[in-house]
């Protein structure tokens, strides 16, 4: 089945579709989010809550780009959209911490990697941590292009800015890395 | 301890290159399974809070005007109660009696 195919399948409602994109995506959503998010249990949260969004809004897809990328556009929203939830929720826990039980997590998207070596783990957790406490938009220019080896190109329909700003993006998170990275390694 | 150091740019590089393309990970076992279960709980979920949502809206909205409602009554009583102890006092110091 091609893609205009399956759109005009999933415009219909139809459930063997639905099935059929989310095992052609599911991988590559879930390694985005997981990669962003650095957990797998928030990556697994964000990976479904794409495939719930794609579902609703299918028929309102205009198909100005490729149903991956428009996937994709999804899912970084999605994983955005958890951490501005972490924040509040840290945020209203220092305020009611009698209320709310506390929820750390960790990074554990370093360990979960089969693409890191064991000698680089150690090393790879710290890179997480920093790229974690990047603003926003570096981090997801960030790991689009540098985590998942995405084109420029790619990463600007995705997050739909030019190709100038996710290179500038790109380069102001590699100076702030640079700096984080600074404080974190020992000498 | 943590100590500062100055890292080159071929350092940092290399140190990049640690999560660099990294191989994709597979999705959870039984994904599809567990969004499916997801999706028929939200929906419900739905089913059941939808037709309350305008109910519960319309609710808070009369609590809140009936409050509202409750502090300017209060207010009015308040400043009514003080202006006439303002006028007796005033026909007071000049020795008047007031009769309504």
């Amino acid at each position: 089945m091609n893609e205009q195919e399956l759109i005009a399948r999933l415009k219909l409602g139809d459930e063997p579709a639905f099935k059929l994109l989310v095992q052609q995506y599911q991988d590559r959503v879930y390694h985005s989010a997981l990669a962003i998010l650095h957990n797998a249990d928030d990556a697994e949260e964000a990976a479904q809550e794409t495939f719930i969004q794609v579902f609703e809004s299918i028929k309102s897809f205009k198909e100005e780009s490729s149903l991956g990328t428009w996937i994709y556009r999804i899912g970084v929203r999605k994983a955005l959209e958890k951490i501005r939830k972490q924040k509040t929720r840290k945020r209203l826990h220092s305020l009611v911490s009698w209320w709310m039980p506390s929820e750390e997590k960790s990074v554990d998207a370093a360990y979960l990697n089969p693409g890191i070596n064991i000698e680089n783990k150690e090393k790879a957790t710290i890179l997480f941590k920093a790229i974690s406490e990047l603003p926003n938009n570096q981090r997801v220019a960030f790991t689009l292009i540098r985590v998942q080896g995405m084109k420029h190109e790619e990463a600007s329909e995705i997050m739909q800015l030019s190709i100038k700003a996710i290179e500038s993006l790109l380069s102001r998170a590699k100076e702030n890395l640079k700096n984080k990275l600074k404080y974190y390694y020992n000498s | 301890m943590l100590i500062m150091r100055n890292i080159n740019d071929e350092q940092f590089e290399q140190d990049l290159n640690v999560v660099s393309n990294l191989k994709e990970v597979s999705a959870p076992d039984f994904f599809y399974t567990r969004l499916k279960a997801k999706m028929e709980k939200e929906a419900k979920l739905e089913q059941f809070e939808g037709p309350l949502k305008p109910i519960a809206v319309i609710c808070i909205l009369t609590l809140f005007l009936f409050i509202n409602s409750l502090i300017m009554e209060k207010e009015t009583t308040v400043v009514h109660s003080s202006s006439n102890q303002d006028i007796e006092a005033f026909a007071a110091s000049y020795d008047q009696i007031i009769t309504n």
